[in-house]
């Protein structure tokens, strides 16, 4: 073991490339945009929205109602001015 | 303290320390760069409680197992994916490239190295941290997060694996 040891303890320590840094401050900088996710999230919630409102156009139109008082008491005959 | 001045300062220990690992150039360079682009992102939360050295041996050995552990996965996978499975082809053996290591004394390193490989990720830390960066064991502890006492026991069961491994494998 103590063999093993001795040609453990012969590594010598090397430099770091030059290049390096670069490459760090590169992937730091990198880092620092908007991650790719949370654009793709805010796009599929666009088109959500978006999907949402077209799908309310579509669909059958309300009947507008012109006269409220109407539909509260509607009227289809005029027997009540010949009681 | 800038984070350049953090990089100048402490680029080598973090490389080397990488080095020893992954035993190759290329795998030594991601490795470190994973290192300082987390110390950029941590840096303002660092909150001084131990030294920058200890800090950054930690992270260097917690994104060394991680690097390891996602290489292993890869290889395991491509395993699966594999067309035509010949007897001789098995799983690549890690390119051994150290550069730390003298010519004539690197098929020897490298077996030394296939084996700690096969040790425990805790025992293989402080076989690196001890034999090879030549830390002492009250050092060892603070980098490990642990007490001199566990590290010498941890050392002790570390050497006797690794006694077994190397009696097991061919050469030793």
């Amino acid at each position: 073991m103590e063999k093993v040891f001795d040609i453990l303890n012969s590594i010598q320590p090397v430099d770091a490339p030059d290049h390096l840094y670069d490459q760090v401050m590169g992937r730091v900088n990198q880092s620092r945009l908007v991650p790719m996710g949370w654009i793709g999230l805010a796009a599929a919630l666009c088109f959500l929205l978006i999907s949402v409102d077209v799908y309310c156009l579509m669909i059958e139109p309300f009947q507008s109602v012109q006269n409220p008082a109407e539909t509260i008491t509607p009227v289809t005959n005029n027997g009540l001015y010949y009681d | 303290m800038t984070f350049s001045q953090l990089y100048t300062t402490h680029k080598n220990m973090v490389y080397n320390l990488a080095l020893h690992y992954t035993q190759n150039v290329e795998d030594a360079e991601e490795v470190t760069q994973d290192v300082f682009v987390a110390a950029h992102a941590k840096m303002a939360s660092f909150r001084k409680e131990s030294a920058i050295k200890t800090w950054l041996y930690r992270i260097t050995i917690n994104k060394s197992l991680d690097f390891l552990k996602a290489k292993n996965r890869k290889k395991r996978f491509s395993f699966l994916n594999a067309r035509r499975l010949d007897a001789d082809q098995g799983l690549d053996l890690p390119h051994f490239d150290h550069p730390g290591v003298q010519l004539e004394q690197k098929e020897a390193t490298a077996a030394i190295f296939a084996a700690i490989n096969k040790l425990p990720p805790n025992q293989k830390t402080v076989l690196i941290l001890l034999k090879i960066e030549h830390l002492s064991q009250a050092e060892a502890a603070k980098v490990m997060e642990s007490s001199t006492k566990a590290v010498e026991s941890l050392f002790q069961r570390a050497k006797q694996n690794l006694k077994k491994i190397m009696a097991s494998s061919e050469g030793f």
